[in-house]
């Protein structure tokens, strides 16, 4: 997959152009730039803040359904996403290749794959050890995300890669606010997963007896729903979340083989503040924490924001010791 | 009371025997049951009624023993196959979709027919037999009263239109003009035709319901009614002491409080 190490620099001027760039990418050189904007950047760094927090959402929210159906904490949650973010870049071809597939299809067939990955390594590998208690399976998740990464390592090497935005074009005027298009594709977009994931959940079949896995297991036996399955089925819609979370994020970040565990763990701060319970609790933990951690490092200086992945560790501890019931308890459904 | 001596078998147990590690809590407990009858189970807590028909359904994989459904072998099978063939158990304290709603909970409990057209008409039959359902279709079922989640879990079970139902302890911690209520509906179902085993620890109120009973203790049958008998108080207490409805009065006497236990 040699094909996935180009234009470099032509990702790095991208990168320049668009005058803004994502506070969770590994240090980076654009950093000291970034830090130096002012009071005045307020409203940019919100906005960033909120888009980060989709992403986080979408993350979060894949760690819920699994976690509810199962369970399991699922520990690779961000190296589905990065490759969600991989395989896009490897169908799409960075910055408009033409030989490549189109958009839409790069996205859909990198979330499709992805999908199946996740029900397939539940099969394999958390499937015939599912008796064996939250521990162990959680740390075969981190074996999981250890061989995705160890995965994409072989064929990316320790590049990092970018894509073009989905439409093409400067930052749209909000208010006076620039906001870069990719933007309103990841928050549209992540608005529209959530609605269809509620529709989901609450309308079909499927989803019916996937609650029902969740809120009473037994019960659900007891009228014929094969639990086992709905695992399989809980491991592949949360790696599908997460690869559609890679797949509309990859235009504003560098993709890297590593870029998964940071997320993981921002996903996993969001998920506890959002209360660990509710889907509506993680969305809202997500976009509260990607607004949270944009402003601390926004404004900090870069000094301190150089340890910008302490942030989600400290709020972490922070909120898992204020409120351990998270903060919407009222939604908080009851587990029988 | 009409027997079912003439209808073919609908659920025929041999030798069941269910084991949690060491413990036996069902030591080979053989029983019968023919279409449109209703077999009644009854016990101590503890005697292995529950566990019993956790062995049935295969919630619990029995150590030893058979089951069949309608002359096809389902044991060692799981509760997620059986209900598939027909074979549904109602269980002890209900284990409702609590923060579903009365409606979802229904509807889950006709899962196993897919998206089969049945499905409305089977939540018609059940809002039939127990009109409240209708007038709480959205309401939270852990919001519900014990009776009327007894009535919802029931109503799940009937939802897949099964062969055999089912039902433990359909009294279990209800008030007594509940428990009414829950036994007209098992009546009505009876009258229906629908083939019914049920455990309960109250005795009088499986003696209304049931055409037969089995007395269980330490796992094991241990005394059972004829099937063409009265169920009236008398063989009630030779079910529980053995011998003959006329046995010795005084016999009966001294033991009655015995009985009166389960009563």
């Amino acid at each position: 997959m040699v094909f996935l190490r180009e234009d470099r620099d032509e990702h790095t001027a991208h990168r320049s152009a668009s005058g803004r760039a994502l506070v969770w990418a590994p240090m980076m050189d654009w950093m000291p730039t970034f830090f130096a904007t002012g009071i005045g950047q307020l409203p940019e760094t919100l906005v960033s803040g909120i888009v980060n927090g989709c992403i986080y959402a979408l993350a979060a929210v894949s760690l819920l359904v699994v976690y509810n159906v199962t369970g399991v904490i699922n520990f690779a949650v961000g190296d589905f996403l990065m490759a969600g973010a991989m395989l896009t870049l490897l169908f799409a071809g960075p910055n408009g290749d033409p030989h490549r597939l189109p958009l839409a299809l790069a996205v859909l067939l990198a979330v499709v794959i992805v999908t199946a990955l996740g029900g397939l390594l539940e099969l394999l590998v958390i499937h015939p050890r599912r008796r064996y208690g939250t521990i162990f399976l959680l740390i075969l998740t981190i074996g999981i995300s250890s061989v995705l990464e160890g995965g994409a390592l072989i064929p990316t090497g320790s590049l990092t890669y970018g894509l073009r935005p989905f439409t093409s074009g400067p930052a749209l005027s909000v208010a006076g606010v620039l906001i870069p298009r990719q933007d309103f594709w990841i928050v549209g977009s992540t608005l529209i997963v959530m609605g269809l994931l509620w529709y989901g959940a609450t309308r079909t079949r499927i989803g019916k007896a996937l609650r029902a896995c969740e809120v009473n297991p037994t019960a659900a036996r007891l009228v014929g729903i094969r639990v086992d399955r709905y695992w399989t089925i809980a491991f592949a819609l949360g790696a599908l979340l997460a690869a559609f979370a890679g797949a509309i994020l990859v235009p504003v970040t560098y993709a890297t083989y590593n870029m998964g565990i940071p997320i993981t763990l921002k996903a996993f701060v969001a998920w506890i503040l959002g209360g660990a319970e509710s889907p509506l609790g993680a969305v809202a933990g997500g976009v509260g924490f990607g607004v949270l951690e944009a402003v601390v490092l926004g404004y900090s200086p870069a000094s301190v924001a150089n340890y910008g992945d302490a942030v989600p560790l400290l709020l972490l501890i922070v909120a898992l010791v204020i409120r351990r019931r998270g903060l919407t308890r009222q939604m908080a459904v009851t587990r029988v | 009371m009409t027997t079912a001596n003439d209808q073919p078998l609908a659920l025929k147990v041999d030798d069941l025997s269910v084991a949690y590690g060491a413990v036996r809590a069902v030591r080979g407990v053989s029983l019968s049951l023919r279409q449109g009858e209703c077999l009644g189970v009854v016990g101590a807590n503890g005697a292995g009624k529950t566990s019993l028909l956790a062995g049935i359904c295969g919630l619990v994989r029995p150590s030893g023993g058979r089951v069949s459904l309608d002359d096809i072998a389902i044991g060692g099978l799981k509760v997620e196959e059986t209900v598939r063939r027909g074979l549904v158990l109602v269980p002890e304290r209900r284990q409702l979709f609590a923060s579903m709603s009365v409606r979802d909970n229904l509807l889950l409990g006709s899962y196993v027919l897919g998206r089969e057209r049945k499905v409305p008409e089977q939540l018609e039959r059940v809002e039939e037999l127990f009109p409240m359902l209708a007038q709480r279709r959205e309401q939270r079922a852990g919001t519900l009263s014990g009776g009327e989640q007894q009535m919802v879990a029931i109503a799940r079970g009937l939802m897949s239109s099964p062969r055999v139902l089912m039902v433990d302890e359909p009294s279990l911690g209800l008030a007594p003009v509940v428990v009414d209520a829950v036994v007209d509906a098992l009546r009505e179902l009876r009258r229906q035709g629908m083939t019914l085993l049920i455990v309960e620890q109250n005795v009088r109120l499986a003696m209304a319901l049931a055409d037969r009973l089995l007395v269980m203790e330490q796992g094991a049958v241990v005394r059972q009614t004829a099937a063409d008998a009265e169920l009236d108080e008398e063989t009630l207490v030779a079910a529980y002491l053995g011998g003959p409805a006329d046995s010795e009065s005084d016999r009966q006497a001294a033991d009655e409080e015995e009985v009166s236990r389960f009563v």
